[in-house]
């Protein structure tokens, strides 16, 4: 409720202005991020690089990709085929879920379908990206949207189920047409779930990413992360593995700002379903 | 408002034919067109049912699959049970402590932001090729999303709640079983769900990518051969997975906790 | 019956809110004297439940203190038990599982507290629910369980705050006077917080008005009329109606109103 339980930080003067900013949890959070990065780079001392690398070293990896170009190429690779991907399976999944919504014998027909494939692991289902599609670029982007459409998909239909319907009473009233009460009530009032579901579905999309990279023909940070592991490389592994982080990152802020510029109505945190 | 189920089956049988006719049909109608694209198609790039069927049949009288599936689920439930104790554990912490939710969270968005397949070469540094490298890589993957929903859960019990366990004294250990814990289950149960269908990703990916046994190498392996109706047979038995993982959880909820849809109803 | 039980002293409460600090509670002084039944009536943003909740412990005060039995209280009493307006019986406990909260906190053996639950659930007329899971119950049949795990832990003050504001007329009155049966019962103090004029008149022996902006006491008032009340017609009775008209013109409910 409203009492307040952040206690006062008595800050000296010269840094009021910082404080004003750097509330105390926040200081405690970057406190943790420290330690650990020190912990990490005090264990340099008693385990071999090749085990865990340090942060240093890391960082020195780091530069050396990004100055070579092969960290860029593939950055650049990977967030093409994840955004790539992630697209087509948003526009599949948006517009089936909302045709599902609003056509009850379509939803009847494809429910058993949708149900069985965001049951199953979708993962299964990449060698069979590769004998239809060949091992290369098309088999990757085909995984990326087979593992996530159902989730854009149900978040959708969930959005026209739960919300939509509820005003679906205004737009008989007021005499609109099938297509303009889909494209002014039911898509409005399903967004929030839309956003919500693109969150997870993006998570999705950048496992399908990494793990497509790894397995269709080394490409992108992922066949980085295939190769520089083969060749037990930590400092590189590593520097990779935090890349992708970053590009997944990247892709959540990305949606964050869409979403405060876009639906500021829209609260931040409305969790999504899979 | 909801129509009461029984009455909303009665109206609808009144007036046509039963609820599942139409699922039913539909994947009936689909099993049969793609039964007859075998006619047309080369077998290797969707195969019929009645060869995928023939395949399952075929690949448990020789006995690979039983083998695969005991190696695959040994390393999925051990890793998922070590996923959810600790990550419950965790987010109860979290959720009830700012201190540990303040040191931790950095950690926490880092990994879960992170498409944790990519670790996996990392991991087999650490541990070698082994059992145990899988029996991590499903522990990390399962270990997020319990904790996210927990957390979330634990920080979301509805302050008329709390307020009763403040009001009647109850002691920190007391609020924590009585209140906070059985609030989240409605959250927990969710992180569950997702996280068991992870545990099956994480197995099937981890033996594609680690050592080559389970289901996933079944997968890869059929894949690679062109086997497209034995591939799609253990893609069947994965998604049998993944359905009784689904239909598990719905059972549990219903079992050991049907107030959660009660009270879901009257909210509404 | 005579002394206070509790003594409200100088209590003030602030709330910062997002749009700048509110003054709920502005030095507000109060006694209840021990066994009397005493209402807190005012309209919304008055301050009463806060005040209710002030003398619960459950929220602090800004500023004053409240004494129970002379001593001052630092944080929740046990010897006080709060009723609240939402109910909130924890929907993954049976009906006595929910009785038995308060005596859980007090550390008492299982099978003493399941017999006492039990026991409090037959004063409230509920024995034969108490394996029931809450939801199943009616509003009126819950708020009895919100009583009952008050009364189960033997409280010298009963804390309610609106306890029938949720629930309709009807189930309200047969409410109304099951508790002032209680109250004559178990011979407790009870301070009770309502916007309900004539359901302070019923209930009780003094009815303390309160004001908003910034939230706090008016006056208090003796209401005089012989119990037990539910055996005339309160409504129709010449005092209560007299005390009634004096309430409202003091609380101004009608001013500023069209006529």
């Amino acid at each position: 409720m409203s009492e307040t339980s952040t206690g006062v930080w008595a800050a000296p003067a010269w840094c009021r202005g910082w404080a004003a900013k750097w509330r105390p949890d926040e200081a405690l959070r970057l406190v943790s991020v420290l330690a650990a990065l020190a912990a990490w780079q005090a264990s340099g001392l008693f385990l071999k690089p090749i085990f865990i690398s340090t942060p240093l070293a890391v960082a020195r990896d780091f530069v050396e990709i990004g100055r070579s170009g092969v960290l860029p190429r593939a950055f650049v690779q990977s967030a093409f085929e994840m955004s790539l991907g992630f697209t087509i399976a948003a526009s599949l999944g948006i517009t089936l879920g909302l045709l599902m919504g609003r056509i009850a014998l379509l939803e009847r027909t494809l429910d058993p379908f949708v149900n069985f494939f965001n049951a199953t692991p979708t993962i299964a289902l990449l060698p069979l990206m590769e004998i239809w599609f060949g091992i290369g670029f098309w088999a990757r982007i085909s995984f990326i949207v087979v593992i996530s459409l159902w989730t854009m998909l149900i978040n959708t239909l969930a959005g026209v189920r739960n919300v939509g319907r509820r005003y679906a009473e205004v737009g008989a009233a007021f005499g609109l047409s099938p297509y303009q009460a889909t494209r002014q009530i039911f898509l409005p009032a399903a967004t929030p779930y839309i956003l919500a579901g693109a969150r997870l579905a993006l998570a999705q999309a950048g496992v399908g990413m990494i793990l497509s990279g790894q397995e269709i023909g080394e490409a992108g940070l992922g066949g980085l992360t295939e190769t520089y592991g083969s060749y037990f490389q930590t400092g590189l592994l590593i520097a990779a593995i935090v890349s992708s982080t970053a590009l997944v990152m990247l892709a959540f802020w990305l949606l964050r700002r869409t979403q405060a510029r876009f639906f500021p109505w829209i609260a931040a945190t409305s969790a999504g379903r899979r | 408002m909801s129509v009461p189920a029984a009455a909303r089956d009665a109206a609808d049988r009144s007036v046509r034919l039963p609820r599942n006719t139409v699922p039913v049909l539909a994947v009936l109608i689909v099993l049969g067109i793609w039964q007859l694209s075998g006619l047309f198609l080369n077998p290797i790039l969707i195969s019929t049912p009645a060869e995928v069927g023939r395949e399952l049949f075929w690949l448990l009288r020789w006995g690979a699959l039983e083998l695969a599936l005991v190696e695959s689920l040994r390393e999925m439930l051990i890793g998922l049970a070590a996923g959810l104790s600790v990550g419950i554990a965790l987010g109860v912490l979290m959720g009830r402590y700012m201190t540990v939710e303040k040191l931790l969270a950095p950690f926490v968005n880092f990994f879960n932001a992170t498409p944790l397949v990519v670790v996996i070469p990392l991991l087999v540094i650490w541990v070698g090729i082994s059992i145990k490298a899988r029996l991590l890589f499903v522990f990390l993957v399962t270990l997020w999303p319990v904790l996210l929903n927990t957390l979330a859960g634990i920080k979301n019990v509805q302050r008329g709640y709390v307020e009763v366990g403040m009001a009647f004294g109850l002691s920190e250990s007391q609020m924590v079983r009585c209140i906070s814990i059985p609030a989240a289950v409605p959250y927990i149960l969710t992180g569950v769900r997702i996280s068991a269908g992870l545990a099956i990703i994480g197995m099937i990916v981890s033996e594609m990518e680690v050592s080559f046994v389970g289901l996933g190498f079944l997968l890869l392996h059929f894949g690679s051969a062109f086997e497209t109706g034995r591939l799609m047979a253990v893609i069947a038995v994965a998604s049998l997975f993944g359905i009784v993982n689904v239909l598990a959880v719905k059972w549990v909820q219903a079992r050991f906790f049907p107030w959660i849809s009660a009270v879901a109803a009257e909210g509404q | 019956m005579s002394g206070a039980v509790i003594e409200v002293r100088n209590v003030s409460k602030n709330y910062t809110g997002r749009h700048g600090a509110v003054n709920a509670l502005a030095g507000v002084s109060l006694e209840v004297r021990a066994g009397e039944f005493l209402s807190l009536v005012g309209p919304s943003g008055c301050g009463k439940t806060t005040l209710l909740r002030i003398i619960d412990g459950i929220t602090l005060p800004s500023g004053g203190d409240v004494l129970f039995e002379g001593r001052r209280l630092e944080g929740v009493s046990r010897d006080m038990a709060f009723v609240f307006q939402d109910i909130n019986l924890l929907p993954w406990r049976s009906v006595v599982e929910n009785v038995e909260i308060g005596l859980l906190a007090r550390g008492m053996p299982p099978e003493e507290r399941r017999r006492r639950a039990l026991e409090t659930l037959e004063l409230v007329g509920l024995r034969a629910v108490a394996a029931a899971p809450p939801y199943a119950l009616s509003g009126g049949m819950q708020q009895r369980v919100g009583v009952a795990r008050a009364l189960a832990i033997h409280p010298k003050v009963l804390l309610m705050d609106e306890p029938f504001g949720h629930l309709d007329n009807f189930t309200r009155e047969v409410l109304q006077i099951e508790i002032a049966k209680l109250w004559r019962r178990l011979r407790m103090t009870v301070v009770f917080v309502t916007h309900d004029v004539d359901e302070a008149i019923f209930l009780s022996d003094r009815i303390a008005l309160m004001q908003t902006g910034p939230g706090r006491l008016m006056d208090v008032l003796e209401v005089g009329l012989p119990h037990p009340r539910w055996e005339f017609n309160v409504r129709a009775d010449a005092r209560a109606i007299a005390l009634r008209e004096s309430i409202i013109e003091q609380l101004h409910v009608l001013r500023g109103v069209m006529v």
